[in-house]
């Protein structure tokens, strides 16, 4: 049985889990997406804990409202939008903390990438530097913007995909993706030269 | 005629390099062990949304502000007590600004001005001397009116100055010196002060007054018609 699931599609596996509540499905599906959802999380809000409990709490709410997906759309595109709607809200409360938050430690404020005397020229070609960098100016990019640079460089999503995950049409998503790469571009201006 | 608004993926390209060569996040090995543990149990928490019904924050702002508001509040309405001119009578107010709280003529108070130093207390002396001063036991009343106006006035009070003494002083001569003769407190037996002390005064009570002169003109009566029959 399971053998058999194993050559299904994603949809496939979900109509299996829906129709007859077969729990080796949704557990196949689970084993798919933690990992993409675990990546996409993590490089949106940036916390490996926080990201780790949204694919969790994404992963249950998949596991609830199993009924609520539908046929027409794709599998990864209903579960990449539970999990950036929860990482969305985690973002937002995260914010209000900072706001009411009288000593703010909030890891997107310790470094200004674009200071070039952070890194010396010839440390900066170092793989492993330069990659600590774009994870940093990533962090410190638009919420919004980082979003989608996400879901299209990182995840390798469409542009149809993204729109369809982040309910927006497809020239905002171009448009965000664009100001977000702008905006990655100027803070590691010291490393890349664009 | 399709004009390319953004340049997409071509004018990126090293940045998408870039990102493309971040390292994968994977989840935890004991992921599904947890997930599947939290289905079997039937533990449908979800984390997130639980922070989320947190208001915690919204009540913090709103303490503060409550806070606020109450000391603001105490604080005006305290000043407008003190400072509410409004509030006094108007007639205290105007009585209280005399033509006389100012001197006609400066020569008349200030007789003989020093250079230097008391210049008002020098006038104020001055003009003490010139007036005639009471020959009668009197306390002399330093009065600050209203319009800023320093003026003194003399009080009677039921105490006499001659009888009067320095108690600490009376007290340390008599412990030193106790055949010496003891020096009389204010109000002493001398002489009576004219103070009486305090009094009520009650109201007239007009049926009680009509009653009783009734009776009393009906003893006259009385009395004049017996008068009358001895005659």
């Amino acid at each position: 049985m399971k053998n058999n699931l194993k050559d299904l599609t994603d949809e496939q596996l979900i109509k299996e889990f829906q129709d007859n509540n077969t729990v080796d499905a949704y557990e196949l599906l689970v084993k798919r997406f933690k990992d993409p959802l675990m990546n996409y999380v993590f490089r949106f809000v940036g916390n490996k804990d926080v990201a780790s409990d949204i694919v969790q709490d994404t992963m249950i709410k998949f596991y609830l409202n199993k009924d609520s997906y539908k046929s027409f759309a794709k599998f990864s595109t209903w579960i990449y939008t539970i999990a950036g709607n929860l990482a969305r809200n985690e973002l937002k409360r995260r914010k209000r903390r900072v706001i009411f938050s009288l000593n703010n430690h909030d890891d997107d404020q310790e470094l200004q990438v674009e200071d070039k005397s952070f890194v010396a020229p010839d440390r900066a070609t170092d793989n492993s530097i330069s990659r600590e960098m774009v994870e940093k100016a990533l962090k410190k990019v638009k919420p919004v913007y980082r979003e989608v640079v996400v879901l299209r460089d990182v995840q390798g999503l469409s542009y149809e995909e993204i729109a369809e995950i982040t309910e927006l049409s497809i020239g905002t998503v171009k448009s965000r993706i664009n100001r977000g790469r702008k905006q990655l571009q100027k803070l590691l201006k010291n490393i890349y030269k664009g | 005629m399709n004009k390319k608004f953004y340049n997409e993926d071509s004018e990126h390209q090293e940045i998408i390099k870039l990102l493309k060569d971040l390292p994968k996040v994977t989840a935890s090995d004991n992921f599904e062990f947890n997930l599947m543990t939290h289905i079997n149990n039937k533990n449908f928490k979800i984390k997130s949304e639980q922070k989320q019904s947190n208001f915690f924050w919204v009540l913090v702002p709103a303490t503060g502000l409550v806070i606020s508001a109450v000391v603001i509040f105490f604080v005006f309405f305290n000043q407008s007590n003190e400072f509410n001119l409004l509030l006094q009578e108007p007639a205290k107010i105007m009585g209280s600004v005399n033509n006389n709280d100012y001197p006609k003529n400066l020569n008349d108070v200030i007789l003989d001005q020093k250079p230097l130093g008391n210049s008002y207390a020098g006038a104020v002396s001055k003009k003490k001397s010139a007036t005639s001063e009471p020959k009668q036991s009197k306390t002399l009343r330093i009065v600050v009116k209203p319009n800023d106006v320093i003026d003194e006035e003399y009080v009677n009070l039921p105490f006499d100055k001659s009888k009067s003494v320095n108690v600490d002083a009376a007290i340390d001569n008599f412990s030193k010196n106790s055949t010496q003769p003891q020096s009389t407190l204010v109000g002493g037996v001398r002489k009576q002060s004219g103070f009486d002390g305090f009094y009520i005064r009650e109201q007239l009570n007009r049926k009680f007054l009509k009653e009783w002169r009734a009776r009393l003109d009906s003893i006259n009566k009385n009395l004049n018609q017996r008068v009358n029959s001895l005659r």
